[in-house]
Formats: C-alpha cells, sequence, structure tokens
C-alpha cells in the first residue's frame, strides 16, 4: 500500500474516533512519562552500581607477597598474566598524629592507589613531585583529648596551614593544598594523603629501621617478602587473577574492603529493573485492551475493508500506521512532560538522597533513553496490533448483509 | 476454461449449527452481460446465497467456481485476491467511509490494487467513475452531505473500482425511495448491457422488470421463474 493511501486512511480513521483517540492519547502520554522518568533513572543507576561500586577500583586490586630473591621473576608472571593492568611496590600507610595542635585524633599518612581519582573539594591536588604537600577529607570528626568530645573541623579551613606530624621519631611537616571529598567509599575520614615518592621515602626510612633491628632479632627466621599491588582491568576478572596468580605459587590477599553498602544498591538496581518490566507490560497490556476495544467498535468497517480484498497485511498495516502516529504524538507530549518531571521533582530527590555518595547521579533524556522508549512504545503498539489483526480474522462479512 | 468468465455454484448447501438449512443443494451460473435477480421472502436464505458467491463466507458443502478456479482450494489471500478484482459488492447499508470525501470512497478498492501506481492515477479513476454514476457536481463531498440514492451510486461506482467482471448487490434499494430505486436499478441494468454480469438479491418487485432470469429463493431452494 502507498504511503499517500494510508495517509488517507489513517486520517480518516483517527477523524472518525475522536474521542477515544484523544482519551488513547492521553494515557500512553501518561505512560510515556512513568516509563521515561523510570528509564532515566534506571540507567544512570544501573550504570553507577555496575561501573561505580562494582567495578571499583578496590574491587579490581590485591596484594601479592613475593620473597626478595624472587621478585624478579615473579613480578614478571604477575605482569604476564591475562586481565593484569597494573603491578607497583605497596606503600604501608602510618599512623601518624598531629604535634602544632589543630588535629587531635590519631590519622593514617598515605598515599593514592594507582588510578584513584579523588573528588577535590577545595584547593587543589598535589603534582608527583612535590615534597611536603597533603590533602585532608573535607569533613573531619576530630577526637579532642582534653575535651573529651567530638569536633566536627571543616577541611576547608586547613587548606593552606601546615600540619607537623610525628614519624618513627622524626618530625614531618607538610601544607594542606587541599579537601577530598569522602563520597568515594575507598576513604574512611582519616587518610592524610601525600605523594607517592614522599610516601615511599618514608617507607624506606622505616624499612632501614626495622632491618637494623632484625638483625637481632633471633626470632625471625623466614625470608625477607616484598608486597606488591596488583590491579586487575575488571572486576569480573579478579578472582580468575588471583586464581591463576595463585596457582602459580604466588601468595595473593585480598587487601582492599569498600566501606560501603554495595548489597542494598545492587538490590534496588534490580528492583529498578523489575519495576521497569511491569510498566512496560502493564502499558502493553493497557495499550493491548484499548485497541481491541477500538477494533471491536470497528467490525463494520474491517469487514469492508475484507470484502474489498484487503488482507491481514493491509490491515495490520492500517492499524499499525494509526497507532504509530498516535504513539509517536504521545511521545512527544510524553517526553516534554518528562522533562520537566525530572528537573522538578526527580532531580533535587536525587540529589538529596545521592548527591553525596558515589551514586551520585543526574536523571535525564539522552539520546539511549530516547531511543528505548521510541522501540517500546513502536514495539508495543506493534505488538498490540499483530494481535488484534489476528482478531479480525473471525469477523463474520455478513455482518455487511445485515441491515443497520 | 480460466478465460471463460462466471462465477458458478455446484450444490451449494449451507447449514448454520445442525438445525438451519440456509441453502440446500443450490446450483447456479452467472456470466458477463447477464442480469440475475432473486427473489424470495425474508429468511429464505437471499443474503446466505450472496455472501456465499461473494466469497464472503463458506458453504458447507458444494464448489464455487470463479473465472475457471475451484475456490475450495484457495488461500485467505487468494480469496481477498479475487474479491478485489473480479468482484464488486452493493449493499443495503451502503458501507461508505463517512470520513472520506466521495471520490475517496471510490478510491478504497484502488490503494491495494498494484496496477494503480500513482495518488494521480487513482483519483482520475474515482473522478471518472463518479462522473459515471451521475455525480459529478458530488465528487467532494462526504457521504454524510448526500442523500441515501446519491450514497448508493457512491457505493456502485465503489465496487466499479477495480473493474470488476461481476457485480453483487444485496438489498441495493432497501434504504431507498421509488424515485432512488428506479435510477440505482436503471444504473445496474446499464453496466450490466456493458458486460458486466450483475446479480441483485432483492425484496423489491421493480427488480423483475429488469431482471433477464429471475429466479425465487424459498427456505434455502433456488428455482428460476
Ligand atoms: N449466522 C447465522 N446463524 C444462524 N442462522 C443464520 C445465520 N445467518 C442466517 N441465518 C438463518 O439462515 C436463514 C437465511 O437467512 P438470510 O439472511 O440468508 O435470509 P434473507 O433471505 O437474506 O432474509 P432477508 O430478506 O430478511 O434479508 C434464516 O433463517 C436465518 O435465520
Ligand atoms: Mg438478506
Amino acid at each position: 500500500m502507498k504511503i499517500s493511501s494510508l495517509n488517507l486512511l489513517v486520517k480518516s480513521s483517527i477523524k472518525r474516533n475522536v474521542g477515544k483517540n484523544i482519551f488513547f492519547l492521553v494515557f500512553l502520554a501518561f505512560a510515556v512519562v512513568l516509563t521515561t522518568v523510570t528509564v532515566s533513572v534506571m540507567l544512570p543507576f544501573c550504570d553507577n552500581v555496575e561501573n561505580k561500586l562494582n567495578n571499583h577500583l578496590y574491587n579490581r586490586m590485591f596484594n601479592v607477597e613475593i620473597p626478595s630473591s624472587t621478585v624478579d621473576t615473579a613480578i614478571k608472571k604477575v605482569n604476564d598474566t591475562h586481565h593484569v593492568q597494573d603491578v607497583y611496590t605497596y606503600l604501608d600507610s602510618m599512623s601518624v598524629s598531629d604535634i602544632t595542635g589543630t588535629l587531635e585524633s590519631e590519622y593514617t599518612m598515605c598515599s593514592l592507589v594507582h588510578e584513584a581519582a579523588p573528588l577535590i573539594v577545595d584547593g587543589r591536588l598535589f603534582r608527583d613531585d612535590e615534597r611536603n604537600v597533603a590533602i585532608v577529607p573535607d569533613n573531619i570528626r576530630d577526637y579532642s583529648q582534653s575535651q573529651r568530645k567530638l569536633k566536627n573541623i571543616n577541611g576547608s579551613d586547613l587548606v593552606g596551614k601546615q600540619l607537623t606530624f610525628l614519624t618513627e621519631g622524626d618530625d614531618y611537616t607538610v601544607t594542606v593544598v587541599g579537601t577530598y571529598s569522602l563520597s568515594d567509599p575507598m576513604f574512611t575520614g582519616k587518610q592524610i594523603i601525600i605523594p607517592e615518592q614522599e610516601m615511599k621515602s618514608l617507607n624506606d626510612k622505616i624499612q632501614l629501621e626495622n632491618n637494623n633491628s632484625f638483625i637481632d632479632d633471633e626470632q625471625y627466621d623466614g625470608e625477607k617478602k616484598s608486597i606488591f599491588t596488583v590491579l586487575v582491568d575488571n572486576h569480573s576478572n579478579t578472582d580468575d587473577v588471583i586464581e591463576n596468580i595463585s596457582n602459580q605459587g604466588i601468595d595473593c590477599h585480598k587487601a582492599y574492603k569498600l566501606n560501603f553498602d554495595t548489597a542494598s544498591y545492587q538490590v534496588a538496581a534490580v528492583i529498578l529493573m523489575i519495576m521497569f518490566a511491569l510498566l512496560i507490560v502493564m502499558v502493553f497490556v493497557a495499550v493491548s485492551a484499548f485497541v481491541n476495544n477500538h477494533i471491536k467498535s470497528r467490525t463494520v468497517e474491517i469487514a469492508m475493508y475484507r470484502a474489498l480484498g484487503y488482507r491481514s497485511s493491509n490491515i495490520f498495516i492500517i492499524l499499525f500506521a494509526e497507532y504509530l502516529v498516535m504513539g509517536i504524538i504521545a511521545l512527544a507530549f510524553g517526553l516534554g512532560i518528562s522533562l520537566i518531571v525530572l528537573q522538578a521533582t526527580v532531580n533535587p530527590y536525587l540529589n538529596e538522597f545521592l548527591g553525596q555518595t558515589i551514586m551520585t547521579m543526574t536523571a535525564s533524556i539522552t539520546p539511549i533513553n530516547l531511543l528505548v522508549m521510541v522501540c517500546t512504545i513502536i514495539l508495543i503498539e506493534l505488538l498490540a496490533c499483530l494481535i488484534a489483526t489476528k482478531k479480525t480474522n473471525v469477523i463474520k462479512l455478513m455482518i455487511l448483509l445485515q441491515e443497520r | 476454461m480460466a478465460n471463460n468468465k462466471s462465477i458458478t455454484l455446484k450444490n451449494i448447501t449451507k447449514q448454520y449449527g445442525s438445525t438451519v438449512t440456509a441453502l440446500n443443494d443450490v446450483s447456479f451460473t452467472i456470466l458477463p452481460n447477464e442480469f440475475k435477480v432473486i427473489m424470495g421472502q425474508s429468511g429464505s436464505g437471499k443474503s446466505t446465497f450472496l455472501q456465499i458467491t461473494g466469497l464472503l463466507d463458506s458453504a458447507t458443502t458444494g464448489k464455487v467456481i470463479i473465472n475457471g478456479s475451484n475456490t475450495e482450494s484457495l488461500s485467505k489471500n487468494e480469496l481477498a485476491k479475487i474479491r478485489m478484482k473480479t468482484l464488486g459488492f452493493v449493499f443495503q447499508s451502503f458501507h461508505l467511509n463517512p470520513n472520506m470525501r466521495a471520490y475517496e470512497n471510490v478510491m478504497m478498492p484502488m490503494f491495494i490494487n498494484p496496477e494503480f501506481t500513482s495518488k494521480s492515477q487513482m483519483e482520475k479513476r474515482a473522478k471518472e467513475l463518479i462522473d459515471r454514476v451521475g455525480l459529478s457536481e458530488r465528487s467532494t463531498h462526504y457521504p454524510g452531505e448526500l442523500s441515501g440514492g446519491e450514497q448508493q451510486r457512491v457505493a456502485i461506482a465503489r465496487s466499479l473500482a477495480n473493474d470488476p467482471d461481476f457485480i453483487l448487490a444485496d438489498e441495493p434499494t432497501g434504504n431507498l425511495d421509488s424515485q432512488n430505486e428506479k435510477s440505482v436499478f436503471d444504473l445496474l441494468k446499464q453496466l450490466s448491457t456493458e458486460g458486466k454480469g450483475v446479480l441483485v438479491v432483492s425484496h423489491n418487485d421493480l427488480a423483475k422488470e429488469y431482471a433477464d432470469t429471475l429466479y425465487t429463493m424459498k427456505d434455502g431452494v433456488l428455482k428460476e421463474g
């Protein structure tokens, strides 16, 4: 059938059923709003769960312990293992306390693990080659020994100030150059972060002192071991990589734990997906019911098409074209309304509940959402029209001969 | 055989359920140029006969042969093709699309006919047919703006859209006054003289005057005369 013919048929039949069609349009636009809002929350949420939580650096990292004598060959083995992205010397963190009096409780001094990208809230991140600089949490809960109570210290107040820590005998002074957000669950809130090179020299210093003391220690009879951190390309490969490396006789330890309730977010993602599926089923049932009802009120018209020699495929095309036109109109309206709903209610709500966490997200209508919506509506209408066309097969053409 | 234009019914019986025998061993043939009329009382089986002849329903037993092909063995789509190409229907209730103009209604059967390759070609043919039934002035009117007789003439024009060999009409004048009755029968008669085979099922005594052959249906049995 030619488009011009279809155009005539569709126009006339949309005109014929104005009341019903307007009702259908309103319903469909409403359904589009519901599904669009669900999709535009579900997609970034699931994306967050997968990329920020499941595939978090900490779920892709573990440590290996290697006897000093075999370091070179063992590191080569680890490096050659499939899916291993990076292997680097593990740097011990150390417990420190500030002697300037600014901070009173114990803190952990450490460097960033490779590929970590802390969210800087105030100031800046240090460069690798800088010395005596640090970043601190944007929000510090400091326990004051003297006053015996917890103090909330705003990290920004420390930017530009100097802190002096007592490490293994030496004083170590840093200038705070920035604060980082605690939204990433790899941070505990007690970490004073310094450049890797700096951490390395501190580690070496301690190592040296320990070695000296070991010489006299008769209980220490094992070989000295070095610790390395291994980074895997994807969290789904971590267990395989650990197994492969262990099988080669290298000690592996899962040393990194996220300080976060990942499971409840995974459950929430599944619930969102189920909701979306149910919504689709409900919309399909409603559209199908509407199309069937519509067909019933059009039996004579459809019987006439058949008497004129229209095939089922022709009738399907006519029906589908009608609903496609309405579907596109409903999509346009529904997406417009969705945009308003997202900006006015959904996003402020998301920001309030997730804004300060690693799950932070905004719901928006992306090209992918748009594609999902268009495909969903078209598919639902396609299916509903197919079923309806099938039902028109049983229409008795005899009704054409009955006087109305 | 394939070129022989005819509709032949052989020993057609139609039963509804186990109790009603609407047609009882009916045989019948119509050729181009013929104007055949079937009369009979209400409930005698006239409409049943027409819808089996027009492939709108199937018989319980017996054969319908159209232009040489036995329709029993044809698929739904092949039957639809015969309805499109070979048969034209005229109904008591016209069954026009109220939201299409007169000439657009006439175009309806052309939409699915691959012989028409452009909209303008369809429009040209539709306007010709509208002229043919004497409604040139009314071509762009909607059915609601036309009288019953005019609507029926639009319906006749539509039945001619794909140049069928046969016109099947069920009570074509059932909803018309006497003046329009006459014009409709005149038109159908004229079509038969121009080569169409015309089968009219009617209560209307006026039909007798036009019939080449008159049949009477009684309790599902068809008799000539
Ligand atoms: N679908 C059906 N189911 C059962 N019986 C039917 C059905 N259709 C028709 N009949 C019966 O078959 C018989 C013939 O009906 P048909 O409609 O052919 O009569 P008709 O001669 O066209 O009558 P009228 O002049 O009133 O239109 C009637 O007794 C009718 O009740
Ligand atoms: Mg009848």
